[in-house]
């Protein structure tokens, strides 16, 4: 075999791509960041321009009096035209000014809301891999300048574009294209109300939610939401990639203990899939089962490669709500659970499936009891009555009174059970639940664009749950 | 439960339609993924088991892909993010269609993979910023399209490449070496040479796959179209191009002086027999506007008349092979194209 000046131009050409996506990273997120300073700056122009436009108004005030008042007495003809044109100058200043924001208001909140912090960090990561994918092709191109033999050059330059530099280019792509669509509003505010729920569940700053193709984890914390789910009743969905980024980051040491020692018949991938769902069911409740049972999982269909079966999946998830349930004695949530393990069974009975595989119990004690222990954020059953009493106004809006605020660390996670639940009653209402839902959701926790300051994330710095 | 399940379907479908309208307006491509949106949406409304939702899901998941694909192009485009690369392919298109007497109605859609063309939407899968190296790929997915669009002069029901198509394989492989063909008739030796230089794994250069021939037999088919080509018109252009770029390229790879025939038949001759009669105008004519194109890349003028974004491909790859390049080179030919 030969090609050495072959393989040369392949490697210039995958140095020359990564250079691009380099550069590309950088202007993308420079662009965000100055139309973020540039729409602060012309804010800070608003609130100069209303102060001149005061000053404008007394002056014109005085001119109005008899004699022009104190203005009278200015002789220089020069000084009194600039006086007299003051006031229609601040006007029409204030008003270009005032059309203006009012023109990139909504682009100020879609570029704040899509968190400039974690699109930093998150950038970093991605020029950070770049970077070290620089440096592996010019370590090939320097064997290959060497005189080092051919053929195994060629083989650890395809192993190395198929394995390392094409999943750092899905990821550029998903990243810049993700960053458009929301820049565009295309997302209807979903990421925002993700990378709120991320915050939650990750912590500040630890995860940037983007619209893709394909729902995913993807490089360090980027949580893409995969189209279709790009609306309010697959939010809960992101619930997963939470779980993916703590299981495959090592960042809940219990749980990946649990994880190191699967049962009998499961595959260290598919306990760890397995463990995303528990830690989906354990941070977001009935919620997260009704989004997976409507939209992902489908009864008797073969699993895909390295995933468990999805009966296994769904078992996971009614065990740990159980769970939750049984230590709380919540009867209502109880019911809850109940009514979705019979969803499910129904599917089952539908399809004439066996119900499946049984999980093995300690193996799921030993999920819950982790999750537990890492102190996260879970979704408290005691809630389930704010979820009950915001179903209801969901579903009688103008004829029921507002229920009492909810606690803002547990509002949207409330929310989005609140919706499930009200859907689940009138699921011909679902349009209407969801237009209401997104209402409630961008209230007061506000602009989603500030609120993940305030919230506290679940891991660590949440107190134990005996302490709460 | 699997009332909930058609209904997210559909909805699915309501929605990648309106995304790709918000995105890129009321255009050809938004009206056809209406129309394929509403059909399956009606098959869904009919859907009672789960099994014949699987296969029609399968059927969703394909157009909402390929609409997603559709709409990170145009998106990529209106935000810069394509490197000046859309313009050119845009021309690249134009001036193949325009030749070949078909509608332009091919988009362009992102993808990180393999370049792909869809018929769904007509839809020319790249990645986000091609350079010009790599657009000659454009050519051969295009030829997809031209294979389905041409009509023939004298009968507009016939399509004479579906038929040729047919007359030599009737299967995938077979679509693949009039695409081929195509490409390497209309923007000729570049689009070889992009291959060899660019995509061709010496490792794997042997064995076909599923949907693909192997390269090797690729590879001959392109030279002796080439060759062909020049014994047909009586010019020692294409076939120079073999003995000074093509072969010595494929002797780097493979080690082979000489191409060969692979796994099949060499369908080259009854290819160009159908090229020649049905598209003549789209035929690569080389004259002396490869050396304009590549002075006027050198020199920064521009590109004199006559000279189409085949040449500028063609003597893009010259300069390559030449090490005449320089930082900028690749813009200023993505600009020479439009």
């Amino acid at each position: 075999m030969n090609g050495r000046d072959i393989l040369m131009t392949r490697l210039d050409t995958l140095l020359e791509d990564l250079e691009k996506v380099k550069e590309a990273i950088a202007s993308t997120a420079d662009k965000r960041k100055h139309i973020a300073a540039a729409l602060d700056s012309l804010h800070a122009a608003r609130v100069e321009s209303r102060a001149i436009l005061y000053t404008a108004m007394v002056v014109e005030a005085e001119l109005e009096t008899r004699d022009k008042g104190e203005l009278g007495a200015i002789k220089n003809e020069m000084l009194m035209t600039g006086i007299t044109n003051l006031p229609r100058h601040a006007n029409k200043v204030f008003a270009e000014i005032e059309n203006v924001m009012e023109l990139l208001e909504p682009v100020r909140d879609r570029i704040i809301a899509a968190a400039i912090d974690s699109q930093h960090a998150l950038q970093s990561a991605l020029e950070t891999d770049c970077a070290e994918l620089i440096g592996a092709a010019e370590d090939l191109r320097d064997k290959l300048v060497a005189g080092d033999p051919l053929a195994p050059l060629w083989t650890e330059y395809l192993e190395f574009v198929d394995n390392r530099a094409r999943p750092v280019f899905d990821a550029y792509v998903d990243f810049i294209s993700g960053l458009a669509v929301r820049d565009s509003d295309l997302d209807g505010s979903i990421c925002a109300i993700s990378d709120h729920l991320m915050t939650r569940l990750l912590g500040q700053h630890e995860a940037l939610s983007l619209p893709a193709r394909e729902a995913a984890l993807s490089m360090h914390a980027i949580i893409k939401l995969g189209f279709p789910e790009w609306g309010i009743w697959s939010v809960p969905l992101a619930a997963r990639e939470a779980g993916a980024s703590l299981v495959r980051h090592a960042k809940a040491r219990k749980l990946v203990r649990v994880l190191a020692t699967p049962p009998e018949g499961l595959a260290v991938e598919e306990a760890e899939r397995l463990a995303e769902d528990a830690v989906g069911a354990f941070m977001l409740g009935p919620a997260y089962a009704r989004a997976m049972f409507t939209f992902r999982l489908r009864p008797g269909w073969p699993a895909q490669p390295g995933m468990p079966d999805d009966r296994l999946r769904a078992q996971i998830i009614l065990a740990i709500l159980r769970m939750q349930g049984d230590e709380d004695r919540q009867d209502d949530f109880s019911d809850e659970v109940a009514k979705l393990s019979a969803l499910w069974k129904n599917a089952l009975t539908d399809l004439c499936t066996e119900p499946g595989p049984e999980l093995d119990e300690a193996f799921v004690k030993g999920v819950h009891t982790a999750l537990r222990s890492e102190r996260m954020r879970d979704f408290s059953t005691a809630n389930w009555s704010h979820v009950t009493e915001w179903a209801s106004h969901l579903l009688n809006r103008r004829g029921s009174d507002t229920p009492a605020p909810l606690i803002e660390a547990d509002r949207v996670v409330t929310l989005l059970n609140a919706g499930w639940l009200a859907r689940r009653m009138a699921p011909e209402l679902a349009d209407d639940i969801a237009d209401s839902l997104m209402e409630l959701i961008k209230q007061n926790g506000g602009s989603m664009a500030s609120s993940p300051r305030n919230v506290r994330p679940s891991i660590a710095q949440t107190p134990p749950r005996g302490a709460r | 439960m699997i009332e909930e399940h058609v209904a997210a379907e559909v909805e699915a479908l309501r929605r990648v339609t309106d995304l790709v309208e918000r995105v890129a307006g009321d255009t050809r491509t938004t009206r056809v993924l209406r129309v394929h949106a509403g059909d399956l949406a009606n098959e869904l409304g009919r859907v009672r088991t789960w099994r014949s939702l699987e296969n029609l899901r399968e059927a969703a998941g394909k157009l909402r892909a390929e609409a997603l694909s559709y709409t990170q192009g145009v998106l990529l485009r209106e935000h810069r993010l394509d490197d000046g690369a859309g313009p050119a392919v845009d021309a690249l298109v134009t001036h193949l269609c325009a030749a070949a007497d078909v509608a332009p109605d091919v988009v362009i859609g992102v993808n990180t993979g393999s370049e792909s063309y869809t018929r769904t939407l007509d839809l020319v899968r790249l990645p986000p910023h091609c350079d010009v190296w790599h657009l000659p790929v454009v050519a051969h997915e295009l030829g997809h399209y031209v294979i389905r669009e041409l009509r023939h002069a004298q009968d507009k029901d016939a399509r004479p490449l579906r038929e040729l198509v047919e007359t030599i394989g009737d299967d995938d492989h077979a679509e693949e070496l009039v695409a081929d063909s195509y490409a390497t008739f209309t923007i000729g030796p570049a689009y070889p040479l992009s291959c060899l230089w660019l995509r061709i794994d010496p490792g794997t250069a042997a064995r076909a796959g599923v949907t693909h021939p192997s390269w090797q037999r690729r590879v001959h088919v392109m030279v002796s179209l080439l060759t062909l080509m020049s014994a047909e018109y009586d010019t020692g252009q294409y076939s120079g191009a073999v003995e000074t770029m093509l072969l010595p390229a494929w002797k780097q790879l493979t080690g082979q002086d000489a191409t060969t025939p692979g796994e099949g038949d060499n369908p080259a001759r009854t290819i160009l027999t159908q090229l020649n009669r049905h598209l003549g105008h789209s035929r690569y004519v080389v004259g002396s506007n490869v050396t304009l194109a590549a002075r006027a890349l050198k020199d920064r003028t521009p590109m004199p008349q006559g000279v189409t974004p085949a040449h500028v491909l063609n003597a893009a790859w010259q300069a390559r092979l030449r090490g005449d390049l320089d930082p900028d080179f690749n813009r200023r030919a993505l600009e020479a194209m439009r």
